[in-house]
């Protein structure tokens, strides 16, 4: 059991490097220019 | 139950186990308030991810190595991999009242945060693939050495005499040196045309209180029993935290102007992480002045971060690099027998010699961990590249690394 644990993990790190990488996702919505941090002015 | 083992030990290390395991989870939180919006379920899944990885590389080898027989006082053996002889009878040279297999699971949730600390400081622009490589590389070649060196039987840190009780060497100074240099090596992340300003500042406070509930078990379950060394890391864990908040909102006030909610957050982290080594070797007075120390110090280290224009995102080294470093030197100078027999005397109690082993346990680490983490690092990107391209982190890393966004409005 512990060897075929071992060659499981082995088995899913290898697939780690031959994994794809590309968006997938549509863009974000960007961030508002201003900040919502920002702090109003005071009256 | 197996022979000694004491029922009441053993359920608080498991609460404590749960309790450290809650920390994760929380720091993603924590960090994640602290980035862009378009980078928040990366940041997430970088303390997530680490839950997942080394829970399976601590059963599988991890756990041997940093724990197993040692060689030579500097690693441990492959006599524990799979968690062989890993069961329900206590291991004397670690804890002798709860099973082996509960400390060897206490000790996971350990190895689980630490890399997952690190990871602050290359927010925002490391590629998913070399982040997994780095962290199960990371958590072999400095994590289980340095915990080796310190708390394994026969480490040679721990026969020199150098006190770590819960961690500020192993996993906080480990973590922070190892984020200085990742920041360095992977580079600062680009001007954007939006505000770098964290996203939710809510988030942020939420993980820091679930981090702070979590750090009870952390500190006061590495007494590894219900005593009153346990009570005692408990009480100083929350002075520490208490103090260090007020400290860095009180300098942050004075420098900039306003009680920020968000420092008095970063500021009992700091807290936290520079005493955990200290606690059950010192008193709780002392515990508020390395609080004290720590919400100074750290906030100072911040803006000299900034002077050297290293761009540590998430300030990983100023809170857990130098607030390790902090706690691991006040054992030296606070330490006392009258709080943990099992302890020493630091400089105050009449025995300067404990602060001389101290700082050569953090002159050591700190090198260690600095050179292997470089090391790693350089290999990741010579073959997969740390850092993702210019517009992948303009768009973002929910969207380019994971295909997914945090927020669809």
């Amino acid at each position: 059991v512990l060897e075929v644990a071992l060659l499981s993990f082995a088995a899913i790190l290898v697939a780690w490097v031959f994994a794809p990488e590309a968006p997938r996702a549509a863009a974000p919505a960007p961030q508002p220019k201003i900040s919502a941090n920002a702090v109003p002015a005071r009256a | 139950l197996a022979e000694g083992v004491s029922a009441v030990d053993t359920a608080w290390v498991l609460v404590s186990a749960a309790l450290v395991m809650l920390m994760t989870p929380a720091l993603g939180f924590f960090y994640a308030g602290l980035v862009r919006r378009k980078n928040v379920l990366a940041t997430i899944m970088h303390s997530f991810f680490m839950l997942c990885l080394i829970t399976v590389q601590w059963m599988l080898f991890g756990y041997s190595l940093a724990f197993g027989p040692s060689v030579g006082g500097l690693i441990g053996g492959l006599d524990w991999v799979g968690l062989r002889g890993v069961g329900m009878a206590p291991n004397a040279d670690y804890a002798a009242t709860i099973p082996h297999q509960l400390f060897m699971f206490f000790q996971m949730m350990f190895a689980v945060i630490t890399p997952a600390l690190i990871t602050g400081a290359f927010a925002e622009r490391k590629r998913f693939k070399a982040f997994a490589f780095f962290s199960i590389l990371w958590a072999t070649l400095v994590y289980a050495p340095v915990a080796h060196w310190v708390w394994g039987a026969g480490g040679w840190l721990k026969a020199l005499g150098a006190l770590d009780f819960a961690g500020g060497i192993v996993v906080h100074l480990t973590a922070g040196m190892s984020a200085l240099v990742a920041a360095m090596v992977i580079g600062k992340r680009l001007k954007a045309d939006e505000p770098m300003d964290p996203h939710d500042a809510t988030m942020t406070i939420l993980g820091t209180g679930l981090l702070w509930f979590g750090w009870f078990g952390f500190n006061a379950g590495s007494a590894l029993a219900v005593n009153n060394v346990a009570l005692s890391a408990m009480v100083a864990t929350n002075a520490s935290a208490a103090m260090a908040a007020l400290a860095w909102m009180t300098v942050g006030w004075l420098h900039k102007g306003s009680p920020s909610t968000i420092g008095s957050a970063i500021g009992a982290v700091a807290g936290l992480a520079a005493v955990t080594p200290a606690v059950g070797y010192i008193e709780p007075s002392a515990a508020l002045l390395i609080g004290l120390a720590a919400g100074v110090v750290c906030y100072g280290a911040v803006q000299l971060k900034g002077f050297f224009g290293v761009d540590d995102a998430l300030d990983v080294w100023a809170c857990h690099g130098v607030g390790g470093l902090l706690g691991t030197i006040a054992i030296g100078i606070f330490a006392t027998k009258g709080v943990n027999p099992a302890g020493a005397d630091g400089l105050l109690y009449g025995n300067p010699a404990q602060l001389g082993i101290q700082v050569l346990a953090v002159l050591v680490v700190s090198a260690y961990a600095l050179g292997v983490t470089w090391v790693i690092l350089k290999v990741i990107d010579a073959t997969l590249g740390l850092r993702v391209r210019e517009d992948e982190e303009r768009l973002g890393l929910d969207a380019t690394q994971h295909g997914e966004l945090a927020y669809q409005h």
